[in-house]
């Protein structure tokens, strides 16, 4: 487990004024582990994400990825290094294509930029097809019908669907950790059940992907995670497997009375 | 399906369809150049209305011309750039309206620019103008004072407004939000400002006598005698004009239509989007930002070459406000409609000469109704296709398997 293990944190923190909102937070992901993140609105996790993807800067400690500290990188660094994730309220360019959408997780690979761009379009149109390519069979691993939309605005589509751009948006990056923030927000019991299909056909892609999946919804938890950590007010609070983490006592007492939750 | 559906939409007859609309188009906005008067710009201005709220009706219709250009495409190119190049023949008797075509043609090189910035980047740009004059100063001053020729003068124009972006805007391209739009603001009046009080650039008479434009020994001040009609002299501008629209415009439409517009999208649309996908933000909004104002400089510096005296007021402030007003009236980020936007708001004011003390006023009557009515101009965004570049680069790698089948397939 230690040596294999991908992402840690180190007493991460993070405050906001007066507001400690990630409280030395320690987790570690080995690689082709499922993490669940659980805890109760506002205990931190998104935050969490925020940090591990370089838009905020800590307040303390310190994080790692493949051994190497990511402290201080700017966004664009700690994703070329290979993090990649989907956001809580969808962050799709609706006005732009699908293909578009997907196009910008391929982004740092692309080698044609701004002079063969107006001087070679051959080069450019090679990389184009390939990435268009590549980007169809993403689509069609989700939803076949994706393809044939794939010149349609993503803002046309219905939730679920774009949902599923966005991931296959992180997953054009090729990432080795995957954050997946509430995926399932807003679905039906039945797209929600489709989505974790999707998410097993994620891991089945690619074995060694590492993927650390904030849910509230605990039935979605239970049948893709490896592990759990539970958070609350900033601090984790529990950690193991998903049967340990919703038996403890602090876990069923931060949820009690917050939200009607299923544990 | 589409193939099929493609296949009904080409032929002789089809394209001479495309043909006769585009010259319909053509007649009309040469009838509202050649005759005198205001009444043919109403009775253009209520068919144009009546089309837009037919094709409104028949969305059928708007769909089967689209598709009708989109299958005839070369024979509209065809079409259409022989009719720009006849422009100078039809209004050869008014070389009035061929200097207002070419100051259009500016405008359009200019709001191309300020498009990368404004319509694909969303980098707000109060400043264009300023820039337009950095490129004119630096062309007028290279000519006058060095004697330097059009050909050095106009890329000299164009790299110095490049310049001044880089260094001037590389602490402000960091911030977010607001801060681009102010500071730009900002160096609109001190250009201005600067321009009318230092000795070196003429002060508020500017610089006056700077050469016109010559390539090897052949002043563009000469009229072209054919013969069987004579050209203006504005001829030779009218024409250097149209290479460097088309020059500037192939440019933009091909950096819409590669990666590059595919990140400026992204940027626009979401910039913590873009950097969590490993976009360099900053780097990109500099070489955008500088990029646009090249465009701009290099407009500019056509400008001085054009009338041979440039002074502060040319450059002011209102200058930038149309020039803005042309990008979001044409449309943001769509090539045709900043085209279209340039035509509408330098062309037609000119043909309300009456009322010309009110221009602004009504530029901002119709900006506001614009932002009301159709906030994304009249030409807008639209979602990138690359199967036309995907196809293109299949055909070219079929080809050499046919022919070279050995190569082809290794
Ligand atoms: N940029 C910010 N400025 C100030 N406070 C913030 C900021 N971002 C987050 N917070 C606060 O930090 C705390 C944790 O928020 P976070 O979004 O991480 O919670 P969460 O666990 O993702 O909750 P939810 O389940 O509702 O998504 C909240 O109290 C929130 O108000
Ligand atoms: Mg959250």
């Amino acid at each position: 487990m230690e040596n294999n293990r991908i992402f840690w944190t180190k007493d991460l923190s993070i405050s906001f004024g007066g507001l400690v909102a990630v409280d030395h937070v320690n987790i570690d992901i080995a690689r082709g582990e499922v993490l669940g993140l659980i805890g109760p609105n506002g205990s931190g996790k998104t935050t969490i994400f925020n940090i591990i993807t370089g838009i905020y800067t800590p307040t303390d400690g310190d994080f790692f990825f493949e051994g190497e500290s990511l402290l201080g990188k700017p966004p664009y660094e700690i994703a070329r290094k290979g993090i990649a994730r989907t956001f809580q309220i969808s962050r799709l360019c609706l006005d732009l294509s699908v293909l578009d959408n997907v196009f910008i997780g391929m982004h740092y690979r692309q080698k044609h930029w701004l002079i063969d761009a107006v001087f070679r379009r051959d080069l450019l149109a090679r990389e184009v097809s390939e990435a268009r390519d590549r980007a169809f069979s993403l689509l069609s691993v989700f939803n076949k019908e994706l393809v044939g939309l794939a010149g349609v605005p993503v803002g046309a589509l219905p939730q679920i669907d774009r949902r599923r751009v966005e991931i296959c948006r992180a997953m054009a990056m090729e990432p080795r950790l995957l954050l997946l923030d509430e995926p399932s927000a807003g679905m039906t019991l039945e797209e929600m059940t489709e989505l974790m299909e999707d998410i097993r056909k994620v891991q089945e892609e690619s074995k060694e992907i590492s993927i650390i999946i904030v849910e509230h919804d605990m039935t979605v938890i239970r049948s893709i995670s490896d592990r759990v950590v539970a958070l609350n007010y900033g601090r984790k609070i529990a950690e193991g497997t998903c049967e340990e983490v919703s038996h403890n006592t602090e876990v069923r007492e931060a949820y009690l009375g917050k939200r009607g939750i299923k544990i | 399906m589409a193939d099929e559906n493609q296949r009904s939409q080409t032929g002789p007859l089809k394209t001479v369809t495309v043909l006769g609309i585009e010259v319909v188009i053509y007649a009309l906005f040469l009838a509202l150049l050649l005759m005198p008067g205001g009444e043919i710009l109403i009775v253009e201005v209520l068919l144009l209305l009546a089309a837009l709220f037919y094709l409104r009706r028949n969305p059928a219709l708007r769909t089967q011309i689209q598709e009708l250009f989109a299958a005839n495409a070369r024979a509209a190119w065809i079409g259409g750039i022989a009719m720009m190049l006849l422009v100078p023949f039809f209004v050869a008797s008014s070389p009035y309206w061929l200097f207002i075509i070419i100051i259009a043609g500016l405008f359009l090189v200019a709001c191309l620019g300020l498009n990368l910035q404004l319509g694909s980047t969303g980098m707000v740009n109060l400043a264009p103008a300023a820039f337009y004059a950095v490129g004119a100063y630096t062309a007028g001053l290279l000519a006058l004072g060095w004697g330097l020729p059009a050909w050095i003068t106009l890329p000299a124009g164009a790299i110095m407004a490049g310049l001044f972006s880089a260094f001037l805007f590389i602490p402000v391209l960091k911030t977010t939000g607001h801060y681009l739009a102010l500071v730009t603001l900002a160096f609109q009046f001190m250009v201005t400002i600067l321009l009318d009080n230092m000795e070196w650039t003429g002060g508020p008479q500017g610089l006056k006598n700077i050469p016109l434009f010559s390539i090897a020994g052949y002043s563009f001040n000469t009229d072209i005698n054919l013969g069987f009609i004579v050209l203006p002299a504005y001829a030779n501008f009218y024409y250097l004009m149209l290479l460097i629209v088309a020059a500037v415009g192939i440019a933009s439409l091909r950096i819409y239509n590669s990666w590059v517009g595919v990140t400026l999208s992204t940027i626009r649309d979401d910039e913590i989007a873009a950097q969590t996908f490993g976009v360099q933000v900053n780097r990109w909004k500099l070489i955008i930002f500088s990029l646009g104002n090249c465009f701009i400089g290099l407009a500019g510096a056509f400008y001085s070459h054009l009338v041979g005296f440039i002074s502060p007021p040319n450059f002011a402030f209102d200058k930038s406000l149309v020039m803005v007003s042309v990008v979001i009236l044409g449309g943001m980020d769509n090539v045709f409609g900043v085209v279209l936007g340039s035509l509408l708001l330098i062309i037609l004011p000119e043909k309300l000469r009456v009322v010309q003390e009110y221009r602004f006023l009504i530029y901002g009557v119709v900006l506001i109704v614009m932002l009301i009515f159709r906030p994304r101009g009249l030409l807008p965004f639209k979602p990138r296709d690359f199967s036309d570049l995907v196809e293109a680069a299949k055909r070219k790698r079929a080809i050499p398997a046919g022919s070279e089948a050995a190569e082809g397939r290794a």
